[in-house]
């Protein structure tokens, strides 16, 4: 029977060039699909999944050859029901994929001529620093994203759109408590503040303090599915942390906010360059 | 001088293999995609 399932696929394959076309063509739309999961999955370390991928694939072709009274379309099921599996594990990974690529420039307000002015930068690094400062001494709430002009259009419009230069009055203006926009994230984009009063995505994580309020969650948050740095000051105890890809670091002083910046900034002028 | 020559050649043949290490993992996606594909539409064509 298994044999005469293969006699009838191969007549069918070589009736018509145009059988061989549509044949040949599935082959190459699946491998292009599959070989961007298998792509995702290593690249999310995720090696076991695609063993186990495999290995589902392959025993259900040999249940679908063997029980002959399947019809061999309902083997689609294997994959599809897989790829469900791993959009629901992934949800987070793929989030921030689409994100990235759909976001990369939505909004770019950067500086004319691309070039960011040595001067300007260490005028908006001392700028942004003694507004920390001072929001720490005085226990004044603060969340600033550092981002490269990748911020997508949807946070960006949750909040107000500033354009403005940065400096350390603005800064604590906007957060000051019982001001309109100081609940929400400053977006910052090179030497310019982009937005202010922005929501953030909230991180999902288990293991975050509960000493950590929602602001530090959306701090958090937002660098797990965006390519971003986000500073914050804790309204609580004024202590000044730094987050990127997910990990938060508290206690950051002077230098380590120097630090910070300088490399943003730095990375900021080198892709300008670009 | 003689650190510095070291120090390169050693780049360069780290460079190389971790070239070849990307061309074979590269290699081994495109196999395996490859032969998930055919076996797709081979089972779902038996009928």
């Amino acid at each position: 029977m298994v044999v005469e399932r293969f006699s009838v696929f191969w007549q069918n394959f070589t009736q018509t060039p145009l059988s061989v076309i549509s044949v040949l063509l599935s082959i190459i739309a699946f491998s292009v699909i599959y070989y961007f999961v298998i792509r995702f999955l290593l690249e999310n370390e995720s090696d076991f999944l695609v063993i186990i991928f495999t290995v589902v694939m392959v025993l259900g072709a040999l249940c679908t050859v063997f029980f002959t009274a399947v019809n061999g379309f309902v083997f689609l099921f294997v994959p599809a029901i897989c790829l469900i599996v791993f959009v629901c594990i992934y949800s987070v990974e793929i989030k921030r994929l689409v994100w990235n690529i759909t976001s990369s420039k939505v909004v770019d307000i950067k500086q004319e001529g691309n070039f960011l002015d040595a001067k300007k930068v260490q005028n908006s690094i001392d700028e942004i620093i003694k507004a920390l400062q001072n929001m720490s001494k005085n226990d004044i709430g603060a969340i600033i994203v550092l981002s490269n002009g990748n911020m997508p259009s949807q946070i960006l419009d949750s909040g107000t759109l500033v354009d403005a230069e940065v400096s350390s009055q603005l800064i604590e203006s906007i957060f000051f408590p019982k001001t309109p926009l100081h609940d929400g994230a400053m977006i910052l984009n090179g030497t310019k503040i982009e937005a202010a009063g922005c929501f953030l995505p909230l991180s999902q994580k288990d293991n975050i303090s509960k000493d950590l309020g929602s602001r530090h969650r959306a701090g958090i948050g937002v660098t797990e599915v965006l390519d971003v740095e986000t500073i914050i000051v804790s309204e609580e105890t004024g202590i000044i942390s730094t987050v990127k890809a997910g990990k938060i670091t508290r206690y950051v002083d002077t230098e380590g906010l120097k630090k910070v910046l300088s490399k943003y900034y730095w990375q900021e002028t080198e892709s300008s360059k670009k | 001088m003689k650190e510095d020559r070291s120090f390169q050649k050693k780049s360069i043949k780290q460079d190389e293999q971790s070239k070849s290490k990307d061309f074979w993992k590269k290699f081994g996606i495109i196999s395996l995609s490859v032969v998930l594909a055919i076996i797709t539409v081979v089972v779902m064509n038996l009928g």
